[in-house]
């Protein structure tokens, strides 16, 4: 080798060396912050949640007296844990069931641009707009065999009204309801962005190769926005799982503990009755929930996009 | 394969009209070539005729039927699209299916018919792809499938070349052309591209703000062109027309020369003009010239070149090529 071609050499590992030494930077200076960020508020309540659920503790001091996994035993074994996964799953089956095909076929049938359809949408989308608990009260006079709409509609068709929120078999379905009507709109809303991202050629093809309209539905537009579906899919799901501040004011869990979720049944066992270390495991039970669901998404996600 | 008769068809949008009122007969087998600028309003008509457009007015016949009110899936026709419009979920074999299994086809006859269209396009081996892993000219071949195994009355081309590099598009006219000896099918293409309609068609309908212009042949219409629109629009290089001074001669207020019906001479002959600008394609050479009186010209000569930038050279147009407008019609 001639010192030309070794002069040369060098020179070109000293370029990729500063080449690998810039983006070791960029990628320092673009990460760093996420990475503390994340750390300080995610990974470390996480580990706290972690370390607490093995003691005793009342949130007084700091924790002393370890009890190992006593606490999980105490979650799985409560009567109330069960009715709180119960109405977790119940929730998280209307959402998937009711929810986001209510969401589809709405934004099927609105997410052309005319007047009319942009109004409509607006009307859908209101509800999610809405807090969660100005959502829930204004959903507790309704149902209010009292006073509210629920009342009215029995005094119109002559029957005695229902306190379907005081009914531990209705509560479920009547807060199923309001569910329903508070998210819809979101859903509805992400579909339409997919749907308006399908080429007109596309659709005009398949009506040309004879597709029917409900046809074109299925093997064009759902397979089109596939994506949409599972971002919404898990959406939903997670929304379940964590759903919390729109029952607060419908029914507080009750009656009779019947309408815990997950979330509530933390609340109410967990912080109202001052058992941190007890409701860091419940809290932990719910992250390791969100993680499984977490995982399938992303296993999902990548099939669909295949 | 059958006749398309558009009868006094006219689209109007609110106020704005797209179409006035056209009509156009289409012969059974022929490859029908309708070509102008953008916004001409050919799309709207070819979109009209594949049933994607209602019509403000008239009626539109395929062979014997009146297909006006038709659903576009009952008309007997398929369509290729300029974005190919191929479904990206499916394969290449599903895509080219797709309006088969919509037909509700038995799966054996399918299969055959999707091989038979693959093997005529040259795409059997790429049967199991997604169009993602396909070129633009792949992808175009797989849209004409699609449209070759409903066995249509009449085929419709929406630009489909206009996403092709050059070189893709002029082996894409070649299979086309092919094609359409090969099926003998009836097929109306639209282009803004003026090569594509000289070189493919059998009969060129011009179009120009919603109206027909002229409708024929190529060498028809390159020869003897109704109108000045019509003149301009067919050519490469475009046909130069002279006023004034050049015009009053032969008796007319606009004459047109095409730039190849010129002879060039290094003395000064019928006209003077001076080398603005020389393009060097290699086989011929385009002079861009500038008139005594400030108008411009082309000529093109086959061969090298042999005259600089700014040299004085001599034009002859040949006489028996020359044409007369007046008021943007011709003379002739």
């Amino acid at each position: 080798m001639t010192s030309t071609t070794i002069a040369t050499a060098n020179a070109e590992a000293g370029r990729v060396r500063l080449r690998i030494n810039r983006t070791h930077l960029a990628a320092i200076v673009l990460l760093v912050p996420a990475v503390v960020l994340f750390g300080v508020f995610v990974v470390l309540p996480i580990l706290q949640a972690l370390r607490f659920s093995f003691y005793d503790w009342n949130g007084y001091g700091s924790p002393s007296k370890f009890v190992g996994i006593e606490n999980y035993i105490k979650v799985v074994s409560q009567r109330h844990f069960g009715t709180a996964l119960r109405n977790t799953t119940f929730i998280a089956l209307v959402s998937l069931l009711v929810q986001l095909p209510l969401a589809l076929w709405l934004a099927l049938s609105l997410y052309r641009n005319t007047w009319f359809t942009a109004f409509l949408r607006t009307v859908f989308f209101l509800p999610y707009m809405l807090a969660e608990i100005a959502a829930g009260l204004m959903w507790n006079f309704m149902y209010d065999g009292n006073y509210g709409l629920a009342h009215s509609l029995a005094d119109a068709i002559g029957v005695e009204p229902k306190f379907v929120l005081a009914d531990p078999a209705w509560v479920m379905p009547a807060i199923a309801v309001v569910l329903v009507w508070k998210y819809f709109g979101f859903h509805m809303m992400i579909y339409i962005a997919a749907l308006q991202g399908i080429p007109n050629d596309m659709v005009e093809a398949a009506r040309l190769d004879g597709a029917k309209p409900w046809q074109i539905v299925r093997h064009i537009k759902i397979p089109l926005i596939r994506s949409a579906l599972a971002v919404t899919a898990f959406f939903a799901i997670t929304g379940s799982l964590q759903l919390f501040d729109l029952i607060v004011p419908l029914t507080n869990g009750g009656p009779n503990n019947a309408s815990l979720t997950i979330v509530g049944f933390l609340y109410q066992f967990g912080v109202t009755r001052m058992r941190i270390g007890f409701g860091s495991a419940v809290s932990i039970v719910l992250f390791a929930i969100c993680v499984v669901v977490s995982i399938i998404y992303q296993r999902a996600a990548r099939i669909v996009e295949k | 394969m059958s006749s398309v008769s558009i009868v006094d068809v006219n689209k109007h949008y609110g106020g704005l009209t797209i179409l006035p009122s056209l009509s156009l007969s289409i012969p059974k087998g022929s490859f029908t070539v309708i070509v102008g600028p953008s916004g001409c309003g050919k799309s709207t008509l070819l979109r009209i005729v594949a049933g994607l457009e209602s019509t403000s007015g008239g009626q539109i016949r395929i062979g014997d039927r009146d297909v006006t009110q038709v659903d576009a899936a009952e008309r007997g026709i398929a369509m290729v699209f300029q974005s190919y419009a191929l479904y990206p979920h499916m394969t290449v074999a599903q895509n080219i299916g797709f309006p088969l299994r919509m037909s509700r086809v038995p799966k054996p006859e399918a299969d055959r018919k999707v091989l038979d269209a693959a093997c005529v396009l040259k795409l059997e081996h790429l049967l199991d792809r997604k169009p993602k892993a396909l070129s633009g000219g792949q992808r175009q071949r797989v849209a004409i499938g699609r449209a070759i195994v409903r066995e249509p009355e009449v085929f419709l081309f929406d630009e489909p070349l206009s996403n092709l590099d050059a070189a893709m598009r002029t082996q894409m006219r070649v299979d086309l052309a092919e094609l359409h000896r090969k099926l003998g099918a009836t097929m109306i293409y639209v282009t803004h591209d003026q090569v594509e309609a000289m070189t493919m068609a059998d009969q060129i309908v011009v179009m120009n703000a919603g109206r027909i212009e002229q409708v024929g042949s190529p060498m028809e219409l390159y020869n003897t062109p109704r109108t000045e629109f019509v003149a301009g629009f067919l050519g490469a290089p475009k046909m130069n027309f002279l006023t004034r001074a050049f015009a009053k001669p032969y008796g007319t207020e606009t004459l047109g020369i095409r730039p190849e019906h010129i002879t060039i001479e290094p003395t000064p002959s019928v006209w003077t003009a001076r080398v603005r600008h020389v393009e060097r394609l290699g086989a011929s050479t385009v002079y861009y010239l500038d008139m005594s009186d400030g108008q411009s010209l082309i000529a093109t000569t086959s061969g090298e070149d042999v005259h600089g930038i700014g040299s004085e050279i001599g034009l002859r147009p040949r006489k028996d090529r020359l044409h007369r407008f007046k008021d943007g019609i011709s003379q002739e």
